[in-house]
């Protein structure tokens, strides 16, 4: 009787329109923390179209696109693993790794495109796994755990490719090339990892796993086995740093050891950019592809805008910094 | 507590020793005196930029320093340029290049505490901040780059064998070690960061505390890239690059705690060491970059796994 | 034959002996309590009965089926529930997805049944208390709402076995009413229950039997039936010191009467610390109150009506929106807890582990933080008088710790407290503010505490208690205030304060 007391002191048609805007203000928590990144987006964007007039072409942005796919690629691999309440840095070597199988597989075996692509993934996915046991079964940091694996699968890539050569199958670069309408197939990779990521959501496992990186000591008190979680979730991730290297190698056609170490850290820039809190457990996709998309469209204004290469790295740093002091002073909390 | 502390000591000790005479067996001459001074100084280095992380580590919240490097070589540049501006000399340099670390170290620690931005994204931007900068400066002025009589002197000479930078190093671990060990700054610091909240109800300035962590951490870096400038005999762009990373493993290695509030800067100081030599025992091997990157790779994941050995048989406490 | 029997459960930590040969029948349908100081083992035991922790020796099994030990998932297969007394919940999770975590509600193929599990929740919460935001994060709810969100976690499961580890600490009084509400249909369907509480009273009203554990050892049982023999059961808790260790709360209100006494008699009236008009968060509306030197001031009130944040506030933790505060009738900003503690208001914080301690640092670091925080000549520590700080901090409380240099999480619940108490014992302290410093602790303790608290007044300093166990404030406390939504609705003392007037306020009829 007492418990109600609060709730029949407010009208009933009070409680109604209550009851709507709590429902609005579900949808939107949910994806609140990607607002920033969107709104950087747009300006972002803006800016592009500003500077580039035919930005909006089909031309322009099929070239975009392929440019953006590998970063929108790694960008949502790291997403995965710090919505886990994880990181990984060693995306970027694993990049270049797969990458170089891509690209030495053909000569050192004569194996066709199919066999190549299914070695080269498995060769991401055993990366992922063993990640995943470092930090999922052995508890270790991390941070350190996948510097330390990025080490090795760089040292893989140079062992495979000392110098940059090779020849990645040809056909991966004419369908990269493609477009079946307005549609360049470079999305294909992107939207299909998207949407594997929205099914998983509607799956226990997606929700386990952002649960494992909200509260893994919660998840584990409820009986769920973390360890499981923390592995496929990396196995995850590493499925979509495959179809990020198969963008990459698509569009260069050739093996280079040192291609993908850039991308680690971008990566992790991105996904912060995007709204995705490292602390685990907060954050949208839909705010990762903004973040990597904001880094991939900063690239572009800083070349239109005819600023002088001697300036581009401060006017990415500055960029970037500013980026950030948007989302942590809208987020106002801990990331 | 104390038990922990010596068992890493002695663990690290006891590996170091174990590389040395595994070179010394593999590749005769690896320990002789001059190789010996050789690799005491790039330990000292390492174990300079060690002291940084060492300290943005214990401030806790995940604390890192990535941008040390990048600061190096800010010192370094400015510490040549003032040097070579004026007949004003090493003091005047070395007070330059710690202002501008200064600088590096108050946005870094503003932009953590008050921000609220993570160490690991913040410390990065500074970086790519402060390299981009450095790369306009140098585009845009023609300063003197080359280091000075003084300074080459100072990293080359040595004291009864032991190379001068190895005992400013020392002097430097000692300050540390009394600072972390044995003053009431180090254990605001340890309290700071292994509980932020209780540290606060407990009368601790917070956010003071972590600022002056970072900026301690960027000074301490632009100093040592005054240093490294002696010892390269020349300022250039990426001069401390190559550092960054290696530190924060060391400090690992030496049982820093990632999570803060924990540190012990003897056996950061020894892990340098061991590292400094297990590197360079790679290179004597003539082993390719391949092969190095895959044991460097390979030993930090068996010293996790030992770490986590003996730490799990320690934290057993209800 | 019983459902659960757990027979020569043993569990050692290191050298410490949690459980010592300790054996449980549950039947089916029967309410058992579970009693003991802290460090006695009951959290222990019931972990180890759902699974979350392995027992060194012994064996569980229910239905005549032996458990494999330390999996909590083949504990929940079988049909055990724990509601934990620490909410374990996924902060960024919305409620109702909370309620069904690793136990999700799912179509076939492992898919969300989103709908099916959303009406499921609702249920279950509103049974506990109406009025429930499904989608509201649940890092965002307030203590006892994150307790019932993990009751009902518990219960969601169905099991056959229910074991509640001090549910009603953080609990509001008609909560507590649903919630034994809920018990007992569940018992009377056939569930096992084990409820572990400090609350006597509790148990009196709920359990069929009380089984009463001591330093990890069976220490003695009885049924329950509507009436327990108080004397027993804390002879029982106590061990060896028997009836001196019956240090109950009527000894504590003897004291206070004195203290009224003596207090006033000395004629101080003066007032300590004013307040007028505090507003903070979205709890605090509005509160006046003034502070008598040397006195106890109780806060009372159900939880959440703004209390803890009343003190976070006057520590300087929580920033005012609005109202003016005056210590020793000089007006003082309040700017943050290092500024307040230098005017002497210091704050023993409700979260003990997460506010009040660094639980892998030794006792010696958490007492003496505070004097390190202080010094002067920070570039050394002043080991010496350090250590006869902590010495005489130990000693006065009473703290008990095999060495003061073993790390605090080693400490019981109630020792853990004394050391967060201590380490404002050389301090000036003017206002001494506490926030429910006994919950989650013995009896024994607790009454060591309001001694501490009272020896602090003796010597001039003036305590604000907030706790939520009013009939401990009735004890204890010299004046009582009560609140109600953000602000003061009664102000009580001597012959008002009582149970009756104090129990209406709580509802928010103020005094006529």
């Amino acid at each position: 009787m007492k418990a109600g007391l609060t709730e029949r002191l407010h009208a009933p048609h009070e409680q109604r329109s209550r009851r709507v805007r709590q429902g609005i203000n579900a949808i939107a928590s949910r994806n609140a923390s990607a607002l920033p990144g969107l709104v950087m987006l747009l300006i972002v964007v803006s800016c592009n179209a500003f500077l580039q007039p035919d930005f909006f072409s089909a031309d322009s942005l099929s070239s975009n696109l392929q440019n953006a796919a590998p970063v929108i690629l790694v960008c949502m691999a790291q997403a995965v693993i710090v919505l886990l309440g994880e990181l990984d840095l060693s995306v970027g070597a694993g990049i270049s790794l797969v990458n170089c199988v891509l690209a030495a597989v053909p000569s050192l075996t004569g194996w066709g495109t199919a066999a190549t692509c299914v070695a080269a993934l498995a060769v991401a996915l055993a990366a992922g796994v063993c990640n995943g046991v470092l930090v999922g079964y052995f508890r270790q940091s991390a941070l350190i755990a996948t510097f330390a694996t990025g080490a090795i699968w760089f040292g893989g890539a140079l062992l495979l490719m000392p110098q940059p050569g090779g020849a990645v199958p040809e056909v991966l670069g004419e369908w990269f090339a493609m477009r079946v309408g307005v549609l360049p197939l470079a999305a294909v990779p992107v939207i299909a990892a998207w949407a594997l990521w929205a099914v998983l959501q509607r799956h226990r496992f997606g929700r386990r796993l952002i649960a494992t990186g909200s509260s893994a000591d919660a998840v584990f008190k409820s009986g769920v086995d973390t360890r499981v979680v923390k592995l496929l979730g990396y196995v995850l991730a590493w499925l979509f740093v495959f179809g990020a290297a198969l963008c990459i190698s698509a569009q260069t056609s050739s093996g280079d050891a040192r291609l993908g170490l850039p991308y680690t850290l971008n990566s992790v820039a991105a996904v912060v950019i995007g709204g995705v809190s490292l602390a685990g457990g907060r954050g949208s996709m839909i705010g990762a592809i903004c973040g990597a998309l904001v880094l991939v469209l900063i690239g572009n204004v800083v070349y239109f805008a005819g600023i002088p290469s001697n300036y581009q790295e401060v006017f990415k740093g500055a960029v970037i910094l500013l980026a950030l002091g948007c989302t942590f002073i809208s987020a106002r909390k801990p990331v | 507590m104390n038990a922990m502390l010596n068992s890493r000591r002695t663990l690290l000790l006891v590996l170091m020793v174990v590389v040395m005479v595994g070179g010394q067996w593999a590749v005769p001459g690896f320990t002789n005196a001059d190789q010996l001074a050789n690799q005491l100084k790039i330990a000292t280095f390492l174990g300079l930029f060690g002291i940084s992380q060492t300290l943005v580590m214990i401030a806790g919240g995940q604390g890192l320093d990535l941008s040390v490097g990048a600061a190096a070589t800010l010192g370094g540049i400015v510490g040549a340029a003032v040097i070579g501006a004026g007949s004003a000399g090493l003091p005047l340099a070395l007070v330059a290049a710690a202002l501008c670390g200064a600088v590096v170290g108050v946005i870094n620690g503003c932009g953590i505490t008050v921000f609220r931005v993570p160490p690991l994204v913040m410390t990065l931007a500074m970086a790519s901040l402060v390299d981009g900068g450095l790369i306009v400066w140098s585009s845009l002025l023609h300063v003197n780059t080359a280091a000075s009589a003084t300074l080459v002197a100072l990293a080359g000479r040595s004291v009864a064998g032991v190379p001068t930078v190895a005992v400013l190093w020392l002097v430097a671990g000692t300050l540390v070690w009394w600072f972390l060990d044995r003053s009431a700054w180090g254990r605001r610091l340890m309290a700071t960061g292994a509980n932020p909240t209780a540290a606060l109800l407990t009368g601790a300035r917070v956010r003071v505390v972590r600022i002056a962590a970072y900026t301690a951490s960027a000074v301490i870096a632009a100093l040592t890239g005054v240093l490294l400038v002696g010892y390269v005999g020349q300022a250039f762009l990426g001069l401390g690059s190559g550092y960054v990373l290696t530190s924060v493993v060391v400090a690992v290695i030496g049982g820093v705690s990632l999570g803060g509030g924990r540190g012990d800067y003897v056996a950061v100081a020894i892990a340098a060491v061991f590292i400094t030599v297990l590197t360079s025992l790679l290179t004597a091997l003539q082993i390719g970059e391949a092969g190095r990157q895959c044991i460097f790779g390979a030993t930090l994941l068996v010293f996790l796994a030992v770490n986590g050995w003996s730490m799990g048989r320690r934290a057993v406490a209800a | 034959m019983p459902l659960l029997t757990a027979n020569g459960i043993t569990r050692r930590y290191g050298g410490v002996v949690a459980l010592d040969n300790v054996s449980v029948e549950l039947n089916a349908g029967e309410v058992l309590g579970l009693l003991g100081a802290n460090g006695s083992g009951k959290s222990t035991l019931s972990s180890i009965l759902a699974g979350d922790n392995r027992a060194d020796h012994g064996t569980l099994s229910l239905d005549g089926v032996a458990l494999p030990p330390g999996e909590p998932r083949a504990a929940r297969n079988a049909g055990i529930a724990i509601a934990h007394q620490h909410p374990g919940l996924a902060p960024n999770l919305p409620v109702w997805e909370n309620v069904f975590l690793g136990a999700e509600v799912c179509r076939a193929g492992r898919f969300l049944n989103r709908s099916a599990a959303r009406r499921r929740a609702a249920e279950l919460l509103t049974s506990l208390r109406a009025g429930w935001d499904l989608d509201m994060p649940a890092g965002r709810l307030n203590v006892a709402d994150q307790q019932l969100v993990e009751i009902a976690k518990a219960l969601a499961l169905e099991p056959r076995v229910l074991i509640f580890d001090e549910p009603t600490a953080a609990l509001a009084a008609a909560e507590v009413d649903s919630l034994m509400r809920v018990i007992r249909s569940l018992a009377a369907r056939g569930t096992a229950i084990v409820f572990i509480s400090h609350r006597m009273a509790e148990i009196e009203a709920l359990c069929d039997r009380a089984m009463v554990l001591c330093n990890g050892r069976y220490a003695g049982e009885l049924q329950v039936q509507g009436r327990l023999d108080e004397a027993r059961v804390l002879a029982w808790m106590g061990g060896a010191a028997g009836g001196a260790a019956a240090a109950h709360l009527h000894d504590a209100a003897q004291q206070s009467q004195k203290r009224l006494r003596t207090s006033a008699a000395n004629g101080s009236g003066r007032v300590a610390l004013s307040a007028r008009g505090l507003r903070a968060g979205a709890r605090l509306r509005g509160v006046d109150f003034d502070l008598r030197q040397g006195e106890i001031l109780g806060v009372a009130g159900l939880q959440g009506h703004g209390q803890e944040e009343l003190l976070d506030a006057l520590a300087g933790y929580r920033k005012l929106n609005a109202g003016e505060i005056a210590l020793d009738g000089a007006p003082l900003t309040v700017r943050s807890p290092r500024h307040m503690i230098d005017a002497g208001v210091c704050l023993v914080p409700n979260d003990r582990h997460r506010q009040g301690l660094w639980l892998d640092h030794s006792v010696e670091f958490n007492l003496a933080q505070v004097a390190v925080n202080f010094q002067s000549e920070p570039w050394r520590l002043r080991r010496q008088s350090i250590r006869r700080f902590v010495d005489l901090s130990v000693s006065r409380l009473r703290i008990k710790t095999a060495d003061v240099r073993q790390p605090v999480r080693a400490l019981s619940g109630g020792n853990q407290q004394k050391v967060v108490i201590g380490r404002w014992l050389d301090r000036q302290v003017r206002v001494l503010l506490l926030s429910d410093p006994t919950k989650g602790v013995d009896v024994i303790a607790r009454k060591e505490i309001y001694e501490a608290i009272g020896a602090l007044t003796e010597a001039g300093a003036a305590a604000i208690v907030y706790a939520s166990d009013t009939d401990e404030l009735l004890a204890v406390c010299d004046r009582l205030i009560v609140m109600y939504e953000g602000r003061v609705v009664a102000q009580l003392e001597g012959p008002e304060m009582n149970e009756a007037r104090v129990t209406s306020a709580l509802f928010g009829r103020s005094a006529a």
